[in-house]
């Protein structure tokens, strides 16, 4: 018998705790808590706690009107039985806090911790997994710009935009800087932690002549590089935005229909996003709502198609050391040549649909259990040139900047383009607007038949069943056969 | 039920400020418990509970300069750290606006006849329960339904609160519960297909659940025969969904903030100008008795009110917040969302007739024209800075009182033109989740088949 647990948690419940950081001063209480949970018939459990530092500011045509910090701290439990899980969050880091959410999430199993003298299971954590060592991730803060400094970044890129973009209605930049402190420690041993910064910078026109009007913006964005504002190319920015926008201020809305198409690199790769990303997640797997739930091995898409969701590039806006379940990341390789080869899978994933683990559990914050999600996802490069693939075309149109989109459980997907030219005889000419792409995943992989040789990775945003995450696509320039357009 | 008292917050936060000589300040706090499930195979999947503290806080420097914070923990010690930061991002910030507590913020909240009814909560194995029952109504209903991917009951108690360094304190409890199903269905031969139904209400009920799933089964159902549409303009009904959709996608035109920010498709000048048909009418009613998340105050503490928006086609009003209420000498409207720049969003539309139309339109004589169930993908088709839309939809087209499934089709268009288009606003008027609407029949519409 072992009462150690039972009188430590007694005075654990005393102690006034350092909420200044995660790391093994918590081993203690989580694995009497584990032990709680273990001993009471869970399968699994597992703890996931956070604290977040979070600014963000706008600038808007020339003041700063937007400075909002946020403190954020919280756990969320998770107990599995029976492949059936519970999920409870709490915003209370304290070991009664802690334990109250513990014992939510069991008696949703009908499971109870049991009193007196009943042998407790101990449970043992692994040695810390301290990622935050990789990168010297602890200077972080200290190096990263100040909030101030910060502020006058955006300021000066305002101003440059005022300056230099005729017909400018409206300018607005705004930046975040997110310092998230993480802590997973789970009944199976696991017990690492990390330390993520991740910085965005956007850079928003309204531009206006008389009823004729274009917007565009352009953003940037990456994790663990404390000198990312330091080292923005502010007239770069400015100069990609005067000449989008003062191309778009006057283009003629696209006349819907089929057209063969190419997409640019970068954040083109949201097709492949949209199109098949989220449909080779286990989150949609063990939902029955992908139409490539059973397709492994099967020829899925064009031979010139080779894709894969990369854990760790570098810098990556999407990147991890290790995903919101203490998996270190890598690299999975999702098609090759056209055949599929792996899903995006987390520990749920595995457990309710056998595909193994790839390090691709995450979560927006402690208030979502984690799911599979997409990383740095992109596909490969090809051997041609991009004026190959633009000089192949008789009659189409070029998409150099898309917007968001969505897929449905159909495998249906959207996206709006930002920016759209027409290809004529194989040269680019005049801008188009209004366009949005349709189609469907199954088909549209097929008709993807050439990829340019450069590759190119951008930020973006993922909203899922496991809340918004930060996310990479990327492409190489692609041409794709034929897709509908949308268009008035 | 929550885990902390919101007199201890108040206090812990009031002892905080004083503490370090903060004499100007105020909080809008949320204490939430939110309870769901999902199911999947006639099994809860996706169990969860959510305890949640947050607090919007501002500051106010000896200079009039404000800071903003938002944080999680409602301790003495995390107040003492958020006020610090709120007073640093103060002297960073130092806006020119004068920004004060809203002139109304002090006002007494008047009793609600209708709200006083108090919310029946349901235990979380009752939800599980529930939605088990739900997907096992959808899956039996038919052999054509494959699953019921997305699909969950749940129900949540929010506790919102107000205070300020003037003495002002208010608060309100609210309850209500929401299920919603979207299963996937498939005929031999055909493409899969899914729609669903998302209700809420004040209390669970077990019967209304149930009733949610069928008709999300019978909607999805109804949809399996689908055919391909031409593209080409067409006369399109918007259903009271999609109509409030693009209400909401469009907001910016009644957001008083876009239009100081030049951010909307009207200005100050548009006021008490004819800016869309006569025939529509609607307006921001968030004490309106189908509303199930009635907020008495905003998140300034300023009391909510209906306000009229648009009447016979007349822009008669902004929703403000106390900033463009000042700047623009308006009433406020008590519709802020407290942040570092004050946001504004709508409570309750309640779209209805304006003018009588001169003649009443038959939905059975119609010719090649467009429904429009629902919209997909309003993230990504609508560009509200300039007015656009292209976006997908489940829909049908309705001839001589027959009406087929469209398959995957996307409908484009100007906003502004689209609300001068409506033709005919009909009588009845639908309560969704989001708002009280009837049917609006536009004009003409472009439509872009999917095999076009």
């Amino acid at each position: 018998m072992d009462f150690k647990s039972l009188h430590k948690a007694a005075e654990l419940q005393n102690i006034s705790y350092d909420f200044e950081s995660f790391g093994e001063n918590w081993r203690e209480r989580l694995e009497i808590l584990l032990g709680f949970g273990r001993a009471s018939g869970a399968d699994f459990i597992e703890f996931f706690l956070e604290k977040k530092k979070h600014y963000a500011i706008a600038c808007e045509n020339g003041e700063i009107t937007s400075l909002e910090p946020s403190l954020i701290c919280g756990a969320g439990v998770r107990v599995f039985k029976n492949k059936i899980d519970s999920y409870v969050s709490t915003n209370d880091l304290s070991f009664l806090g802690l334990k109250k959410a513990l014992v939510s999430a069991l008696d949703i199993h009908k499971l109870t911790i049991p009193h007196g003298s009943n042998l407790f299971f101990n449970c043992v954590l692994e040695p810390l997994r301290d990622y935050t060592l990789n990168c010297n991730k602890i200077s972080f803060e200290s190096q990263a710009l100040s909030l101030k400094d910060t502020a006058h970044v955006l300021l000066s890129c305002n101003s440059l935009k005022q300056k230099e973009i005729k017909h400018l209605k409206y300018a607005t930049t705004t930046a975040f800087q997110e310092l998230q402190d993480v802590l997973v420690a789970s009944s199976e041993g696991t017990f690492a932690k990390d330390l993520r910064l991740t910085q965005s910078f956007a850079a928003n026109v309204l531009c206006e002549d008389g009823s004729m009007r274009s917007s565009i913006g352009k953003r940037l964005g990456n994790t663990s590089d404390p000198m990312f504002f330091q080292t923005l190319d502010e007239e770069r920015i400015v100069s990609d935005l005067k000449e989008s926008s003062g191309q778009m201020l006057y283009a003629d809305y696209i006349k819907a229909g089929q057209y063969p198409v190419v997409l640019a690199n970068k954040f083109g790769g949201v097709i492949f996003h949209e199109a098949c990303g989220h449909l080779l997640e286990t989150t949609a797997i063990q939902r029955k709502s992908s139409p490539f739930l059973d397709k492994k091995g099967d020829v899925i898409a064009n031979e010139s198609l080779t894709a894969f969701d990369e854990g760790y590039w570098d810098k990556g806006f999407g990147s991890l050391a290790m995903d919101d379940e203490g998996m270190p990341s890598q690299r999975t390789l999702l098609i090759e040549n056209g055949v599929l080869k792996n899903f995006m899978s987390d520990r749920a994933g595995f457990e309710l649909t056998g595909h193994p683990r790839t390090g691709s559990g995450r979560r927006q914050n402690y208030k979502y259990a984690s799911a599979s999600r997409m990383r740095n996802t992109y596909i490969a490069p090809g051997p041609h040139s991009k004026d190959d693939l633009i000089s192949s075309i008789d009659k189409g149109v070029y998409c150099k900047e898309l917007g968001g989109g969505s897929v449905d459980p159909t495998g249906a997907f959207n996206f709006s383009v930002q920016e759209a030219y027409e290809i004529s005889n194989g040269r680019i000419t005049k801008p188009l607007k209004g366009a949005i792409l349709i189609g469907d995943a199954e088909s549209i992989l097929k008709k993807i038949s050439l990829c340019a040789n450069d590759l190119d990775i951008a930020p973006g945003f993922c909203g899922s069943v496991s809340g918004n995450i930060y996310v990479t696509v990327g492409q190489p320039h692609i041409k794709v056969d034929s897709i509908t357009i949308g268009g008035r | 039920m929550f885990s902390k008292n919101e007199n201890d917050i108040k206090n812990d936060f009031m002892h905080a400020a004083r503490d370090l000589g903060i004499q100007k300040f105020d909080m809008f706090g949320i204490l939430s418990l939110e309870e769901s499930s999902s199911s999947k195979d006639g099994q809860p999947f996706n169990v969860n509970t959510r305890f949640k503290h947050l607090g919007v806080i501002r500051v106010w420097t000896s200079e009039s300069h404000l800071g903003v914070v938002r944080t999680s923990d409602l301790s003495f010690e995390g107040f003492r750290e958020a006020l610090k930061i709120a007073s640093e991002a103060a002297q960073v910030r130092q806006q020119k606006d004068i920004i004060e507590f809203s002139p109304e913020s002090n006002e007494n909240l008047k009793p609600i006849e209708h709200d006083n009814l108090k919310s029946q909560s349901a235990s979380l194995q009752d939800l599980m329960e529930a939605v088990v029952e739900g997907e096992k109504s959808i899956l039996t209903a038919s052999d054509s339904f494959l699953s019921v991917p997305y699909n969950g009951v749940g129900q949540l108690h929010v506790r919102r609160f107000y205070l300020n360094s003037e003495g002002v304190y208010k608060k309100e409890d609210k309850t209500s519960s929401w299920s919603y199903f979207y299963p996937l269905a498939q005929k031999k031969n055909k493409k899969s297909r899914q729609s669903g139904e998302y209700e809420i209400a004040k209390s669970f009920s077990l019967p209304s659940v149930i009733n949610c799933a069928k008709k999300s089964a019978s909607k999805t159902l109804e949809h399996l025969d689908y055919k391909a549409i031409k593209t080409k303009n067409y006369k399109v009904i918007l259903s009271s969904e999609a109509f409030l959709d693009l209400l909401d996608a469009f907001s910016n035109c009644y957001n008083a903030q876009s239009v100081l920010d030049k951010k909307s498709l009207f200005t100050e000048k548009h006021l008490d100008s004819l800016v869309a048909s006569p025939l529509i009418s609607f307006f921001d009613d968030p004490l309106s008795k189908h509303n199930v998340h009635i907020e008495q105050f905003d998140e300034e503490g300023t009391p909510t009110r209906l306000t009229k928006i648009i009447e016979n086609g007349t822009l008669k009003s902004f929703l403000h917040s106390s900033f463009t209420a000042r700047k623009m000498k308006k009433n406020v409207t008590g519709n802020t969302i407290l942040a570092s720049k004050l946001g504004i969003s709508s409570h309750f539309l309640h779209v209805t007739r304006g003018q009588s139309p001169e003649k009443n339109y038959d939905v059975n004589a119609l010719v090649d024209t467009v429904y429009i169930d629902d919209f997909h993908a309003m993230h990504a088709g609508v560009n509200a800075l300039q007015g656009a839309f292209s976006l997908p939809f489940n829909g049908w087209l309705l001839n001589n009182g027959k009406r087929e499934s469209i398959e995957g089709a996307t409908v484009a268009g100007d906003f502004l033109k689209l609300l001068n288009d409506i033709i005919f606003v009909e009588k009845e008027e639908k309560v969704t989740p989001s708002g009280v609407c009837p049917n609006i029949w536009i004009k003409n519409l472009m439509v872009t088949g999917l095999s076009s």
